[in-house]
C-alpha cells in the first residue's frame, strides 16, 4: 500500500506539472471508481460517459487544491458525488411512481419481491435496479444519495460521512426521513396489489 | 420489519446483483477526450487572463492620461465649486440670522 501511495503522489506531481501521459494514467486509474459513483447517482437526462467526463474535468480543474489530507480516491469520490448531486438537484423530481410507469419486467420483479421466495435472474436484476432508481428519483437528491449509499452500496454511516462530509447524526436523520418517504411511495405503488 | 420494508429489502437485494452488469472498463478514447477538453479549458482561460490583465493596465493608463490632460478643467471646477458652496453656506447663514432677528419683532407685535 505505501508503494501505491508513493506512485499516486508522484503521478499527481506529474499531472500538476502538466504531463499529458500522467493525466491519461490518472483518468484510466480512476475511471472504475468514478463510473460506479456516476452510475449509482445518474440523472435521467445525462449519459454516464458525459457525467464521468465532467467529473474528471472538475478533478483536473481543482487538482491544485488537493493537499493530501485524505486519500486522493476519497477526494475524487467527493467531487464525483457533488457533481452528480448538482445535476440531480437541477432536474425536476418525478412526482410519484405509478404501476402504469413500469415495464413488463419491472412488474414481474415487483410481483416477485412481494413473495418471500424470490430469486432474480440477470435480466430481472437489471429491472430491479431500474425500479429502485425510479423509486429513488422520487426523493430529493440528498435523501436519494443516503439511501443509495446505505442500501445499494451497503456503506456504513461513517463511510458515508467520510465521502459526503456530512455529520453522522445528519446522515441518520436523512436516512430515517428518506425511508419514511420511500415506504409511502412503495405502499402507494403496491396499493392495488396488497 | 413491516411488509413494505421487507419488499424494499428484497428489491434492493435483487438490484445489488445487477451491479456486475455494467462494465467498469474505460471506453476507448475517453482519457484522450478528457485531456483534450482540459487543454481547451486551459487555453481559453489563459486567453481571458491575458486579455483581462492587459485591459486593466490599459484602463489604468487611460485614467491617468485623462486626469493629466484635463487637470486644469478639473482644478478650476473644483475651486469654483468650493467657492460656490462657501457662498451658499454663507448666504444660508445670513438668511437664517435675518429670520431670527425678525422673530422677536413678530412676537412683540400685538
Amino acid at each position: 500500500m505505501p508503494e501505491n501511495q508513493f506512485d499516486m503522489a508522484s503521478l499527481l506531481l506529474r499531472v500538476k506539472a502538466g504531463d499529458a501521459d500522467a493525466s491519461r494514467d490518472l483518468v484510466t486509474f480512476l475511471y472504475p471508481l468514478v463510473i460506479k459513483i456516476v452510475r449509482a447517482n445518474l440523472p435521467r437526462s445525462l449519459s454516464e460517459e458525459d457525467l464521468a467526463q465532467e467529473v474528471f474535468m472538475r478533478v483536473f480543474a481543482h487538482i491544485e487544491q488537493y493537499r493530501g489530507v485524505v486519500p486522493f480516491e476519497h477526494w475524487v469520490s467527493r467531487i464525483a458525488l457533488t457533481t452528480c448531486i448538482n445535476h440531480l438537484r437541477a432536474q425536476k423530481r418525478r412526482p410519484e411512481l405509478r404501476w402504469t410507469d413500469l415495464s413488463e419486467t419491472e412488474v414481474t420483479v415487483l410481483e416477485g419481491v412481494m413473495s418471500a421466495e424470490f430469486e432474480s435472474d440477470r435480466l430481472q436484476a437489471q429491472a430491479a435496479r431500474e425500479l429502485v432508481n425510479k423509486l429513488l428519483d422520487c426523493l430529493n437528491p440528498d435523501d436519494r444519495l443516503v439511501i443509495a449509499l446505505l442500501d445499494l452500496e451497503q456503506r456504513s454511516v461513517s463511510e458515508i460521512s467520510q465521502i459526503t462530509g456530512w455529520s453522522r447524526p445528519l446522515i441518520k436523520v436523512r436516512a430515517f426521513r428518506a425511508r419514511r418517504k420511500l415506504r409511502k411511495y412503495l405502499s402507494k405503488l403496491l396499493g392495488r396489489k396488497i | 420489519m413491516n411488509y413494505i420494508d421487507q419488499v424494499w429489502a428484497r428489491l434492493v437485494n435483487a438490484a445489488r446483483q445487477a451491479e456486475t452488469v455494467g462494465s467498469t472498463e474505460i471506453p476507448p478514447g475517453f482519457a484522450t477526450r478528457v485531456i483534450a477538453n482540459r487543454k481547451i479549458d486551459i487555453n481559453s482561460a489563459s486567453v481571458w487572463e491575458f486579455l483581462s490583465i492587459r485591459a486593466l493596465v490599459f484602463a489604468f493608463f487611460l485614467m491617468v492620461g485623462s486626469i493629466v490632460i484635463n487637470y486644469n478643467i478639473i482644478n478650476d471646477n473644483w475651486i469654483s465649486n468650493l467657492a460656490m458652496n462657501y457662498s451658499s453656506v454663507n448666504d444660508d447663514w445670513a438668511n437664517s440670522s435675518a429670520i431670527a432677528d425678525i422673530i422677536p419683532e413678530l412676537i412683540s407685535t400685538p
